[in-house]
């Protein structure tokens, strides 16, 4: 089993240890990659390499509204390995969802009272390929009656975009190595949140592995909509 | 003259158990009670009282390992998804940041000493 997160945070972006200090505890976790987020900026230099995992490198867009959002998805698709928008805003979740740029759609829930997706945003992501985050680090540092909203939230979501059919990754989206977690007991908040057990493990890695493999081979121009060459 | 021992149950009504191999990694050495404590918090937080009653779990302090910081629960066999949440959910433990991996599940003990714990 090849676990992956897509959403952990180094100190080149809000965390607080290396990219080399988060690498190795995703190693010592399980984890065969790890995606470091950064957000994006004009200049993006190339990620450090750490031996025995993968260092995927993923560009989250934080725009206040859907047209900033677009403009910036637009201008680092070509230099992302993953594309994700920070979610919690709804117009800026739809965006998102309507957007085939965009890889994955992070945290939808934050800081809203209500869900923050609805069935256009499910079925606008299913169609345009976007995947939807169930963000570990959001259940983790919350306590009480704001994690009860919190799983409230994130479980209406889940149960929508079940419904849909639309891809569904859970990533630890931690910001320092300690609130990192091994993938499979991820897997299991996320069957808690209503996801049937395979689905729970396979968003933790082959969803995300999936996403990884597809876009570097499109980075390295083996891949179009439509057409692939072997070889 | 009845003894006050209750009988062993046939098979069919026997609860099905589980047991949870974890392992805590730490910055520095963590006590063993401080552990206990964390995953009983842990898992009434997470699930409630009615949540961690249905749970059955029985922290086993004989097979604690204190140097590699390893140890089993067991836990009925419903219930080891939300056991599995509840120890992730574990930040802290003796004033320690704390990670709580599981290892592995299986269903009687000795295979849980004879593949992790090199008992």
């Amino acid at each position: 089993m090849v676990f992956y997160d897509l959403h952990a945070h180094s100190n080149m972006s809000i965390g607080e240890n290396s990219v080399e200090e988060m690498a190795d505890m995703a190693r010592q976790l399980g984890f065969s990659g790890i995606g470091i987020v950064r957000y994006y900026s004009e200049k993006m230099e190339p990620l450090p390499k750490v031996e025995g995992i993968d260092i995927v490198s993923s560009v989250m867009m934080k725009a206040s509204n859907p047209e900033e959002m677009k403009k910036a998805v637009r201008a680092v698709r070509e230099k992302a390995e993953i594309v994700m928008v920070h979610g919690g805003d709804y117009a800026v979740n739809r965006s998102a969802c309507e957007n085939p740029m965009v890889d994955i759609l992070c945290h939808p829930e934050l800081g809203r009272r209500d869900s923050g997706l609805d069935h256009i945003c499910a079925k606008a992501a299913r169609e345009n390929g976007v995947a939807v985050e169930i963000n570990f680090r959001e259940i983790l540092e919350s306590h009480r009656k704001n994690r009860a909203y919190v799983m409230s939230s994130i479980k209406r979501n889940v149960k929508l975009l079940v419904k849909y059919e639309t891809r569904i990754v859970s990533t630890s989206g931690a910001v320092t190595k300690w609130g990192m977690r091994p993938g499979r007991d991820i897997a299991a908040l996320a069957n808690l949140m209503g996801m049937d057990l395979g689905a729970a493990i396979a968003s933790v890695s082959d969803v995300q592995e999936e996403i990884v493999r597809i876009n570097r081979e499109k980075l390295a121009g083996k891949r179009w909509e439509g057409v692939r060459i072997d070889g | 003259m009845v003894e006050d021992k209750v009988k062993t149950l046939p098979p069919a009504l026997r609860s099905q158990k589980r047991y949870i191999i974890f392992e805590a990694i730490s910055e520095h050495p963590i006590e063993y009670k401080d552990l206990s404590e964390a995953v009983w918090v842990s898992l009434l937080d997470f699930s409630g009282e009615i949540g961690a009653s249905e749970a059955r779990i029985w922290m086993i302090t004989n097979l604690y390992d204190d140097k590699a910081q390893r140890g089993v629960i067991q836990c009925g066999s419903k219930s080891v998804e939300i056991v599995r949440a509840a120890l992730s959910l574990i930040q802290i433990v003796s004033e320690n940041k704390c990670i709580v991996k599981v290892l592995g599940v299986t269903g009687t003990l000795k295979s849980a000493t004879d593949k992790y714990l090199g008992v």
